[in-house]
């Protein structure tokens, strides 16, 4: 009794940090046609490069994407807490360059990308010095942001982002002709096999026909892998090792990705909407998940991103038979 | 010397000039004069003399009504000089006229001679009743007053004043007053001396002709056999004048403070509950008075400046309550000894170590706190005091919960040591010190990557100082004080692999000085304010977090990912001499202080642009010389009205943390605010009181981010931004009366901050605060107190859309106007009751503080879904009950 007026006590010190409300983020479930992710290949490029972007437009009924893709010129102020200047999300911006519409496309990167998103000071203004450069990543990417648009009343926008490879100019000329020498291109992450069960699940983008099947109510026990890499800075498909400019240190340092694979579904549960493995855990080249099946018997769809945390990503989609 | 001019009602006549004038020229003097010495001519060769005067009798109805007259009398004058005969021959009405014949017929002449012998004669005299104005000059001045107990404002009756002339004395009668009359003027030493008081003197400038009114309040000791919880308050504050508090300070005593529901029994957390101060977010522990934002308010401790008031999470503040006398607030149009900030000032005044042995003890669910005060020698005093919180570990054993995966829990200790040395009875030396850390930390574990959480901060500081105070022979003061500190802060937060990190180590150096003295019938204050701030701080993270003031943002959103890092040591150095005159006008019922403050501030930055490559860093040294007046009037409008105004322009040096060339930009100027205050102040009885007092504060060249997409080379801030706040606020106090004291105050309040963006509410503004206090001591040692507290929701911007971030896998708001909402209304009672057991001179209380009694689940924070379709309220405090107990000896 003591100990239960005890932890009504604790609790109610909770309060230091206040109580949050029970707000379920249900967005693994896919109840209406969305973008769920942007793969550009190129996953790394330098300005006026050309790059193919690809959106997975997760759809029940398979419908073809309504995207339309357009490069964003704006550059955020730093009063603005995303990711991009909001100028970027609407309709008819004039900081806008339209790249094409469908669910892949193909455009040419800015020249200027360096410049306003990356390290590289930006064009003065008439009469003033140089601007004060953009900071980078975590990773020590920088970003030419894409808006993508997807029909709709009213149309509904998303952010893409494409790493441009820029060099590294508050470093010293040593570091700088080091980093050249050792920096190389991100590469997106592959999926080297999925699983349920224990059983290799077939995805669709290997077999349009391969469905799996799950008892309704059932918890299908789902593993993703990707390729395992090494330690050595070399172009790999999975958690893969790079070189980056520690802007503290002022060093190089090698570092490997990170690795996070989010899940969804058209109905039934999933045990997290997200999972993966850091970068202290990128020895670890899978990552699982547990998926309940529906009560209703029917077909249902499961999408499997996964991305590296320097832009690369990739997916795959399950078609799943919920039998009785 | 000074004559002293005195109405008052008196007759005046103008006999003898007059009637040797009526004698000589008047035709009907001539006549007399000319048939008494028909035959041989005669001449009047010596007029008569008026030798005795009699007044007249003013005629009570016509002094009442106050009717002035004339009445011309002819008098027939003896030849021995005596009135044989008055009649009138002109009238000034017959009350007048029958007064005037009364007296005059007592008059004594010398005798008239007429050709040089003694002769009757008749004249003509006027009699003129008037009421006019006379000029006395006085030689001695007079003191009156009141004595009341400092504590309950009630009067002390029975309490001797003696002054060092001629052993003039009073005694205070039933209602506290004592009048002292024919004093000699000059500097006088008062002595007060009665039952639980020690023999306390004070010394006042006495003028001649002049009444000085003065009001003393009295610590009491305790009475025999009591618990002596105040026992070091023995000292007397002059509250009239010569001494003002600031214009619109609310000051609270520690022992009405320690009472009050929802502090817990922490004297200073009393500051929450005055007026002008809003309401800070649960756990904050931030203070917001007048529109400014928390970092611009000051906090003093015995004169010496320290970083923070209360502990992380708020619970309690830094300085032990045992130690505390009583503490202060000015929320606006503070005076020229403080400076270096543009919103509040918070003194903490400690109390004077005696000779006593005390002590106590406090336990409770969230910390437990001892104190103890003891003599050393005969005149070396010491007192130390521990607090150490326990709260993490209390929930560890109460909860099988890992609470610090919900909640950053607060760990934290500070503890105070002084020693006090008295050389004299004149001398006044002390050293103190005052440490405090806290420790917070908060590790959300996932199994994404992304959304695992880690937050730790850690905040240390210590102050070393030493005082000094002597009472010159002249009757003025010297004091001065220098002290030694560190400040740490280091802030790291890990939001999935983004980082935050914010260390600030800063060694500050004080130096005050100050004379006090007359010059004439003023006070005069002359002094030096110094600091030296030599700062180092590490960042790396996003350039906008930790946000700052004016940041859009909402609860729970990942900091974005863009990444710098910054080392840079700053040296802030400035001393201000400062100067301020209390000239008393109209008989002292008048104070106006003018006061001015020089500060020259010096900023020394490591590097004025970021690192690049092998270029070498270049330091940046700016210079600022600034003047400061200020000014404050107080009136005594009757006795019971005061009515107050002051005015002052207030600077304040850039942030140690905004002069990075990364984050920031070295190159900030100092910010500058104006306080505009107006009050008054009533006391309705002895105990009840009220002051209603306007404010108008305006704030410029503060620091807000640059609203640039490409801002200039180190200038990530810049000095655009101002700030705007009036309001009024109300206090209506009762001082303890019959075991009752509370007040209630109200502030009504608009602040607004524009920058390139326009004008926006200021993040912390709240349109009303209501505080109402009360403890009532039911009896048998129990006691009971209730706060209600309600507030405006602080303003919010609304989040109007989402869109995804592919990159990011996560959605984004879209916002609304820059806190174009706000959250809902606080509304909350907190309850407090107590039980003393006494024995002896030992004291046990045991009590029951109830934060949110009702349990009414306030809005803290906004919170919303993941794609932000969805949005709910943090809801603040439930209900928290902590049992505790204080031991005092």
């Amino acid at each position: 009794m003591v100990r239960r007026a005890l932890n009504v006590l604790a609790m109610s010190a909770l309060a230091l940090g206040a109580c949050v409300p029970e707000l379920v983020d249900d967005t693994s479930i896919v109840t209406s046609p969305r973008l769920l992710a942007v793969r550009a290949e190129p996953a790394e490029a330098e300005p006026g490069a050309e790059v193919a972007l690809r959106g997975l437009w997760a759809a029940s009924d398979g419908g073809a994407a309504p995207l339309g893709w357009a490069f964003c010129t704006a550059r955020k102020p730093f009063t603005e807490p995303g990711n991009v200047d909001p100028a970027c999300l609407v309709e008819d911006s004039p900081d806008l360059v339209a790249i094409g519409d469908g669910e892949t496309v193909t455009g040419t990167l800015p020249d200027d990308g360096c410049r306003l998103f990356g390290p590289d000071r930006p064009t003065p203004m008439a009469g003033e010095p140089a601007g004060r450069p953009a900071d980078p990543d975590g990773t020590g990417g920088y970003y030419q942001p894409v808006r993508v648009r997807a029909d709709g009343d009213p149309p509904a926008f998303a952010l893409a982002q494409v790493r441009i490879r820029c060099g590294l100019p508050a470093a010293t000329p040593e570091q700088a002709a080091d980093y050249k020498a050792r920096v190389h291109a991100n590469s997106s992450p592959a999926i080297t096999a999925i699983t349920g069960d224990g059983a290799a699940v077939i995805a669709l983008e290997a077999d349009p026909t391969a469905v799996t099947t799950v008892a309704r109510g059932a918890t299908l026990a789902l593993r993703v892998a990707w390729p395992g890499c090494g330690t050595d800075e070399q172009p790999c498909a999975g958690a893969e090792s790079y070189v980056w400019f520690d802007p503290d240190a002022r060093a190089l340092v090698t570092r490997r990705e990170a690795i996070r694979v989010t899940w969804f579904a058209t109905a039934g549960a999933w045990a997290s909407a997200r999972t993966g493995r850091a970068e202290a855990e990128a020895d670890q080249p899978s990552t699982e998940n547990s998926w309940i099946a529906p009560g209703d018997v029917g077909e249902q769809r499961l999408w499997i991103v996964v991305r590296d945390d320097r832009g690369g990503a990739t997916w795959a989609t399950v078609r799943i038979a919920v039998a009785p | 010397m000074t004559a002293h001019p005195r109405v008052s009602i008196q007759r005046r006549t103008r006999p003898l000039w007059v009637a040797i004038a009526l004698a000589l020229a008047s035709p009907v003097a001539s006549r007399s004069i000319a048939r008494a010495g028909d035959a041989a001519a005669p001449v009047l060769t010596r007029p008569p003399a008026l030798v005795h005067f009699v007044e007249a009798e003013y005629p009570p109805d016509a002094k009442a009504a106050g009717t002035q007259a004339s009445v011309v009398l002819q008098v027939d004058i003896a030849a021995d000089g005596h009135v044989t005969a008055a009649t009138v021959q002109t009238s000034g009405g017959a009350a007048f006229d029958a007064a005037a014949v009364a007296a005059v017929l007592q008059f004594g002449f010398t005798p008239a001679e007429v050709d040089g012998k003694p002769s009757p004669i008749r004249i003509l005299y006027q009699y003129d009743f008037v009421i006019h104005t006379e000029v006395v000059a006085v030689t001695t001045a007079e003191q009156t007053g009141v004595v009341r107990d400092r504590d309950t404002h009630q009067p002390l009756a029975g309490v001797t004043l003696t002054l060092d002339d001629a052993g003039k004395s009073a005694v205070t009668g039933t209602d506290g007053r004592f009048a002292i009359a024919e004093v000699a003027p000059g500097r006088r030493t008062i002595t007060l001396t009665g039952d639980r008081l020690t023999a306390l003197q004070t010394t006042e400038e006495l003028v001649a002709g002049q009444r000085l009114d003065v009001a003393y309040d009295l610590a009491l000791a305790p009475p025999p056999g009591a618990a002596d919880e105040d026992a070091d308050d023995l000292e007397i504050v002059v509250t009239a004048p010569p001494l003002a508090k600031a214009t619109a300070s609310v000051e609270v005593v520690a022992g009405q403070a320690r009472k009050v529901p929802g502090t817990g029994g922490d004297v200073l957390k009393v500051v929450e509950s005055m007026p002008g101060v809003a309401r800070s977010t649960a756990g904050s522990g931030a203070l917001v008075v007048w529109g400014a934002a928390p970092e611009d308010t000051r906090v003093y401790v015995d004169g010496v400046r320290i970083p923070r008031l209360y502990h992380l999470g708020g619970l309690r503040s830094v300085v032990a309550t045992d130690l505390v006398k009583g503490i202060a607030l000015a929320p606006g149009g503070w005076g020229v000894e403080h400076g270096r900030g543009l919103g509040g000032l918070v003194d903490v005044d400690l109390i004077a170590l005696d000779r006593a042995v005390a002590g106590s003890v406090q336990v409770d669910a969230i910390d437990t706190a001892a104190a103890v005060r003891f003599p050393v020698a005969p005149k070396v005093a010491a007192a130390v005091a521990l607090r150490k919180s326990q709260l993490a570990w209390v929930l560890d054993h109460a909860s099988d919960r890992d609470l610090g995966e919900f909640v950053p829990i607060p760990r934290y200790a500070d503890g105070q040591a002084r020693l006090a040395y008295d050389p004299s009875t004149r001398e006044h030396v002390e050293v103190d010190a005052l440490a405090s850390t806290d420790r917070q930390t908060r590790t959300v574990a996932s199994a994404d990557p992304a959304a695992t959480r880690r937050e730790d901060r850690r905040i240390d500081f210590w102050r070393v100082w030493s005082r000094y105070h002597r009472d010159l022979d002249s009757g003025d003061q010297v004091d001065a004080v220098v002290s030694l500190g560190q400040d740490s802060a280091t802030t790291t937060e890990r939001f999935g692999a983004t980082p935050t990190e914010l260390a600030t180590d800063a060694r500050v150096y004080g130096a005050r000085a100050a004379w006090r003295g007359k010059l004439g019938d003023a006070a005069l204050i002359i002094g030096l304010d110094a600091e030296i701030v030599d700062a180092k701080v590490r960042r790396r993270g996003s350039i906008t977090v930790p946000a700052r003031e004016g940041d859009v943002r909402v609860f729970g959103q990942p900091p974005p990912d863009q990444l710098a890092a910054d080392r840079w040591r700053v040296i802030s150095a400035s001393a201000a001499p400062y100067a301020q005159l209390d000239l008393p006008l109209w008989r002292k019922r008048v104070h106006v202080v003018p006061g001015l403050r020089l500060e020259p501030y010096l900023v020394s930055v490591s590097r004025k642009t970021p690192i690049a490559g092998l270029t070498p860093s270049i330091g940046l040294f700016t210079e600022e010389a600034t003047a400061q007046p200020r000014l404050a009037i107080r009136a005594d409008a009757t006795a019971r009205l005061t009515l107050t105004a002051a005015f002052g322009r207030y600077r304040q040096a850039p942030q140690v943390e905004d002069l990075s060339a990364v984050f920031g930009s070295p190159s900030l100027p100092t910010s500058r605010a104006t306080h505009a205050v107006l009050g008054a102040a009533y006391r309705w009885t002895a105990a009840l009181s009220s002051e209603v007092t306007g404010f108008v504060t305006r704030s410029r060249e503060l620091a807000v981010r640059s609203p640039l997409a490409t801002p200039l080379l180190a200038q990530a801030l810049v000095a655009d931004g101002t700030g705007r706040a009036m309001g009024v606020q109300a206090l209506v106090r009762l001082a303890p009366t019959a075991g009752v004291f509370g007040w209630i105050s109200y502030t009504l309040s608009r602040a607004d901050r524009t920058d390139a963006a326009g004008t926006r509410r200021f993040d912390y503004d709240q349109t009303h605060v209501l505080t109402a206090v009360a403890s009532w001591q039911v009896g048998a040692g129990v006691e009971l107190g209730l706060r209600f507290r309600y507030a405006t929701g602080a303003p919010r911007t609304p989040v109007t859309g989402a869109y995804y971030d592919t990159r990011a896998d996560a959605y984004q708001p879209q916002f609304g106007a820059h806190n174009g909402s706000r959250l809902p209304a606080f509304v909350q009672v907190d309850a407090r009751a107590s039980k003393r057991l006494r024995w002896g001179g030992d004291e046990l209380e045991i009590y029951l503080d109830l934060q949110n009694a009702t349990d009414r689940e306030n809005a803290e924070e906004i919170v919303y879904s993941a794609d932000y379709a969805r949005k709910g309220f943090i809801a603040g405090l439930p209900i928290l009950p902590v049992l505790g107990a204080r031991l005092t000896w």
